[in-house]
């Protein structure tokens, strides 16, 4: 039910606005044709109900659809969703997700957020503002965009992170607004009842009165407050877990895959997530590769905050594992970032020794360029047209098909290289005992320390198969580190 | 006068009001939001059409708007019989809520054929959301525990649909203003 206090936001708004009372009437006419129609996708038509329905969809549901939809300030933003066109001014950019899924009509234009009401149904959105405004919201959550300075949170929660210049950084609520003073802060608002609660982490926020704009209490860091039924009151700090932090979104999504690689077809016969343990386990389901065995590679951070990665820095770190079979066709995949290129040769993965027919291979040059191939394959007609970028995350990926004799390599899903391929005296690979991030080798006139990576890696996966372009897409944008990283990449 | 009209003067009551029932309510509700509320007055009214429906002279064309004028009436009559707090309206407000154009009726009446086109044009997902909230017993409680969902999401999702159906039929109407 409404409070006293909603109900008289309500009728002064009506009193005051011709346009809030026919929305009303519209609204009042959806719902009630909603309630006398049933419909039926199947026969792609509408009939009247059988028996009585139920406008009782739920007051209360009734009442929060009028009220979020009867602000004043909402009226002339309410009526058209976001315009689709590349030219189209923007206030946020999505710059990462977690499953976001928006109802019809109540999303983005691809990654731009421009004025308007937005609904997030599913999973977890970050948003960058034009003023460098950080904001984190979780489903469900109701939302309308006035511009780059404010936000209308309808239902939800949000993380704030306000930079300096940004100052003045609006959350408004059904009844109450929040004005940033420079700071970051977490707000939760219910949107059945229209109550609201504050956390400040760092800074100070003002609440106001937004008719009136009058300043009702500033908040200050590590201070919590409520607005409930006209008052605002200080309470205890919320559970601040439900609030994800802007670090935390790509993690979420890259937990979410771990499933999906582990429910592949057994032509994945490698899948190393690269989780902290004692040694790099192989988590495919056809596990044909075997468990890595860590040398002096550190565990530092990967893509995301939590997300674990190797750092192979030193001439003798390195990860040791077995792929004993033979092949006809192999594909790889890592996450990458490399920090230098100080060797002519330095090693992704690579046969112990390179003494034996079989033996596999992927590197890079000194200068960024990659190749892949095996002792035996002659590689011709070799084409490389793209250099890696140290000092960020890649995605590289390669395959080698004997049956299609040929060597094709990609970086962020492209396809950068390509090699004809002479099968010769040996038409299979036995990749055997392989390093990743350096070469083993017996031999005492080829030195460890030539090949060493300078790098991290944080996942690395193994194919019994050639990999298609939309395969090697697919793997990039499963893993991107962002949503801006896919668009700064491309 | 139809034939139907001229064979029995009240003959043509139930279509006609079947015809307009939704558009009626739609009138109603607007200044009522509460279901029962709703249900007592859309009673009245259909008590008290049935009873004048012989006064009305030209009932094809005139049915709707004559029924809002019995319905603004009994509106207000049912008002002031409850108790102030518990209406959510003010009677200013209500008043002028039910302060209608003539041609009202009839604009409400393409609003719900609007509705028809823009419920095909959602999801087919939300197409069935609706279809389960709106024409099915189940409450949200339990629609929600169906689709693995919180009941606030689906109440959130349901008024957002509502919206999204209210733009839609904004636009279409403003097409067919154009054409």
């Amino acid at each position: 039910m409404l409070s006293e206090v909603e109900k008289s936001e309500l009728n002064n708004l009506l009193r005051e606005d011709d346009e809030a009372c026919e929305r009303l009437k519209l609204l009042a006419t959806v719902s009630e044709g909603l309630s006398e129609y049933s419909y039926h996708p199947q026969n792609n038509e509408t009939k009247p109900s059988l028996k009585y329905v139920p406008w009782l969809i739920s007051l209360a549901a009734t009442i929060v659809a009028v009220l979020s939809f009867l602000k004043p300030e909402a009226i002339p933003d309410s009526p058209e969703p976001v315009v689709s066109t590349s030219q189209t001014p923007f206030y946020a950019l999505l710059v990462d997700q977690a499953g976001a899924e928006f109802a019809d009509g109540a999303g983005p234009d691809q990654v731009k957020f421009n004025k308007g009401l937005y609904q997030l149904d599913d999973g977890v959105i970050h948003l960058r503002f034009s003023n460098g405004v950080d904001t984190v919201m979780r489903a469900p959550a109701s939302f309308a965009i006035k511009n780059d300075y404010n936000i209308r949170l309808d239902h939800g929660d949000v993380w704030a992170i306000v930079p300096a210049g940004a100052e003045g950084f609006t959350v408004s609520s059904p009844s109450i607004d929040y004005e940033d003073r420079g700071t970051e802060f977490a707000i939760s608002v219910d949107g059945v009842n229209g109550s609201s609660t504050l956390h400040v982490i760092d800074g100070q926020v003002d609440a106001r009165n937004p008719k009136s704009n009058e300043l009702l209490s500033s908040v200050f860091e590590g201070e919590s407050t409520e607005f409930s039924e006209g008052e605002l009151i200080p309470v205890e700090t919320p559970d601040l877990t439900k609030f994800p932090s802007p670090n935390s979104i790509g993690y979420l999504r890259w937990q979410e895959q771990h499933s999906f690689y582990t429910n592949q077809s057994d032509e994945l016969i490698g899948y190393f997530p690269f989780f902290e343990e004692p040694q790099l386990k192989n988590y495919a389901s056809n596990p044909v590769a075997g468990n890595g065995e860590i040398h002096g590679a550190r565990w530092v951070t990967g893509r995301w905050p939590g997300k674990k990665a190797l750092l192979f820095d030193r001439d003798d770190d390195y990860v040791e594992f077995n792929i004993t079979h033979e092949f006809d066709e192999l594909s790889m995949s890592t996450w990458i970032n490399i920090d230098r290129f100080d060797q002519p040769l330095s090693c992704i993965i690579v046969s112990n020794d390179w003494d034996v027919q079989g033996d596999f291979f992927w590197h890079t040059n000194r200068h960024g360029k990659i190749w892949m191939g095996y002792y035996g394959g002659h590689r011709f007609n070799k084409s490389n047209t793209q250099n890696i970028p140290s000092g960020q995350w890649v995605h590289l990926a390669g395959s080698v098909s004997i049956p299609q004799k040929r060597v094709r390599l990609y970086m962020n899903g492209e396809g950068i290289g390509y090699a004809d391929l002479e099968p010769s005296s040996f038409n299979k690979m036995v990749p055997g005992m392989c390093r990743m991030g350096n070469w083993g080798t017996s031999n005492i006139n080829e030195p460890i320390k030539e090949r060493a990576l300078r790098g991290k890696i944080d996942q690395f996966l193994i194919w019994q198969k050639e990999l298609s372009q939309e395969e090697v897409e697919e793997l990039v944008e499963l893993g991107k580190p962002s949503v801006l990283w896919a668009m700064s990449s491309q | 006068m139809s034939d139907e009209l001229n064979a029995d003067p009240r003959a043509a009551f139930p279509r006609l009001w079947a015809k307009h029932d939704p558009g009626i309510r739609a009138f109603v509700r607007a200044s009522l939001p509460d279901p029962h509320d709703l249900a007592e007055v859309m009673q009245n009214v259909s008590v008290i059409a049935w009873k004048k429906f012989s006064d009305l002279e030209d009932a094809e064309t005139g049915f709707g708007p004559w029924v809002s004028v019995i319905a603004r009436y009994e509106i207000l009559k049912f008002r002031r019989s409850k108790a102030r707090d518990r209406l959510v309206l003010d009677e200013d407000v209500a008043e002028k809520l039910l302060d209608e154009p003539s041609d009202s009726f009839s604009m409400r009446s393409e609003w719900l054929l609007c509705l028809s086109i823009c419920l095909k044009k959602l999801k087919k997902d939300h197409q069935s959301l609706l279809q389960e909230a709106y024409a099915s017993d189940m409450s949200i409680k339990k629609l929600a525990e169906q689709r693995k969902r919180k009941p606030n999401a689906v109440y959130q999702t349901l008024s957002r649909l509502r919206s999204v159906l209210a733009d839609c039929i904004e636009k279409e109407m403003s097409m067919k203003g154009a054409q």
